[in-house]
């Protein structure tokens, strides 16, 4: 009775931790999406209603609908907003560190990300969208590899997980 | 030695080429051999107490 239970379990906590796995890698391609559209917000703001970054900030912590990118926005939009002058660049960067404390994004996703630091180094408006449209083209290529591997991989983690949970069972027993 | 070792055996065995299977689908060939290295020590580690009970009673059985 307790070894099949055991067996149970093992195999439960293995098959979960496989499709925990599984379901990272389906949030990262979601995520990275969803951060790209925001690319594209960000680029109309500039472009057509000459809107500051705080208050675009302001207005993507409202309509985006992932916590994370909810609050990662929030806070710029705190830290642009407060009275000790913090430049953007530094901002930004903290904000990009909560991302990175979620552990569902690359190093090198990551590093794209944060070269939007530099965006208010252009005064011209069209460099300023040049400079995001060229951070959306990395992240897209990203993006579109991550959804080549990423039904091999989500497969690959759920099975890998239920097959680990017997091997240890049989093992054990 | 008992039938439910064969079986434990057989389980590893299938388990083992199975998952071998999914890591070369996913291009993880590397991983292949940890997974086969792993499943063959399991079963030897299994084995060694029959190995060492057979040259015991070999040697006993000519007296070396």
């Amino acid at each position: 009775m307790f070894k099949l239970l055991g067996s149970i379990v093992i195999i439960g906590t293995c098959s979960c931790y496989g499709y925990y796995k599984a379901s990272c890698v389906k949030k990262r391609i979601e995520y990275l999406s969803e951060f790209i559209q925001i690319l594209e917000v960000m680029k109309s703001n500039i472009g057509y209603s000459y809107m500051e970054l705080p208050e675009i900030f302001n207005k993507l912590s409202d309509n985006v609908n992932s916590k994370i990118f909810k609050d990662m926005f929030k806070g710029l939009y705190e830290e642009l907003n407060k009275t000790d002058m913090i430049n953007f660049g530094q901002a930004w960067n903290n904000g990009v560190k909560s991302l990175e404390k979620n552990n569902i994004f690359k190093p090198e996703e990551i590093s794209a990300i944060k070269e939007l630091d530099k965006i208010t180094s252009y005064i011209d408006k069209d460099m300023q969208l040049t400079y995001i449209e060229m951070i959306k083209q990395e992240l897209m290529l990203t993006v579109n590899n991550a959804r080549d591997e990423s039904s091999k991989k989500i497969r690959m983690y759920q099975i890998l997980g239920v097959m680990t949970g017997m091997f240890i069972v049989v093992a054990l027993i | 030695m008992e039938v439910g070792m064969i079986f434990k055996i057989a389980a590893v065995g299938v388990i083992v080429s199975i998952l071998n299977q999914i890591l070369k689908h996913s291009g993880r060939d590397e991983h292949v051999f940890l997974t086969t290295l792993a499943g063959l020590l399991l079963v030897l580690y299994w084995l060694l107490p029959y190995i060492v009970d057979l040259f015991t009673t070999m040697k006993n059985l000519f007296e070396i």
